[in-house]
């Protein structure tokens, strides 16, 4: 299948699972084709790529990330820490 | 690597002032990536955010996208909603959840949330398929057995809300069609979860 990809800094070049968009600024959900465990997020800022700010903005981001298969022992994880992340929102 | 080694890296590699890059989206195609690494990780989903300003076009951009799901990715809504409903039964079957009545072709479930949690490859993506083609209770039910108070918990705590912050089912449902298509036309993606990337 064709996929849409991006080249980070590391010269890497990273498959764009998906994007959100939350008050206007776009996320990139990044997976990195060569290594099954390594995936990140990335802001789009002016037109360019950039880090997110603080843990705070990579967990709200996360928080939007829609789980689609709890067996995977990576996603397990995944979603203890969001379920983690949602309910600290919600008590907040 | 552990579960929480990988979630705490890409934390660190997603977070701090990277070099930036240019945004400069290429098309590529990949003979042998499992797609399950795509689709299998996590969907994003453009919805309104949680603690930040409310993006009011998102839930339009998403229903957009459901609509044309035809063209996106060459399969109809009918279609889709049909693998779902069979997807669903696959999995409620394979654990034996035989609690439902039967309506014709459909089935309404009256298995509670214990009877749920039994089933290990449960997860949030089978609750639109419980909730449109049994009943708003069984999706319920199956929501709590995956954490949840509830089904508007669920929607809730996913953002799948109005401007107002009420449950928005059209949103939800046109997001999980979306990710329903993407796994319908993705090689057979969840048997291949898990798997090495090489």
């Amino acid at each position: 299948m064709e996929y849409d990809t991006i080249v980070l800094e590391n010269n890497i070049e990273y498959i764009i699972a998906s994007t959100v968009r939350i008050n206007e600024t776009k996320y990139y959900l990044l997976i990195n084709p060569l290594d099954k465990y390594e995936y990140l997020i990335r802001k789009e800022v002016d037109d360019e790529l950039v880090g997110l700010d603080d843990k705070n903005e990579f967990e709200i981001v996360v928080s939007k990330l829609y789980i689609v298969n709890a067996k995977n022992p990576y996603l397990e994880a995944f979603i203890e820490e969001r379920k983690r992340i949602n309910s600290s929102q919600k008590n907040n | 690597m552990k579960a929480n080694e990988m979630f705490n890296r890409a934390q660190e590699n997603s977070i701090g002032n990277y070099r930036k890059v240019k945004k400069n989206i290429r098309k590529k195609r990949f003979a042998n990536i499992p797609i399950a690494l795509i689709t299998g990780a996590v969907i994003a989903i453009s919805i309104t955010g949680c603690g930040l300003e409310k993006s009011v076009s998102a839930d339009d951009k998403v229903y957009e996208q459901y609509m044309n799901i035809t063209d996106e990715y060459g399969v109809t809504t009918i279609e889709v909603n049909t693998y779902q409903i069979q997807r669903l039964h696959k999995l409620l079957d394979q654990y034996n959840i035989d609690k439902y009545e039967q309506h014709g072709s459909k089935r309404v479930y009256y298995a509670t949330a214990d009877d749920y949690v039994t089933i290990s490859e449960l997860d949030d993506s089978y609750l639109c398929a419980m909730y449109f083609s049994s009943s708003k209770d069984s999706a319920s039910e199956m929501a709590k057995a995956l954490g949840y108070e509830s089904l508007d918990d669920y929607l809730i705590k996913n953002a799948f809300t109005d401007k107002n912050g009420n449950p928005n089912y059209r949103l939800w449902s046109a997001s999980n069609s979306i990710l329903m298509a993407q796994e319908m036309t993705s090689n057979n993606k969840i048997n291949n979860l898990g798997g090495g990337v090489k």
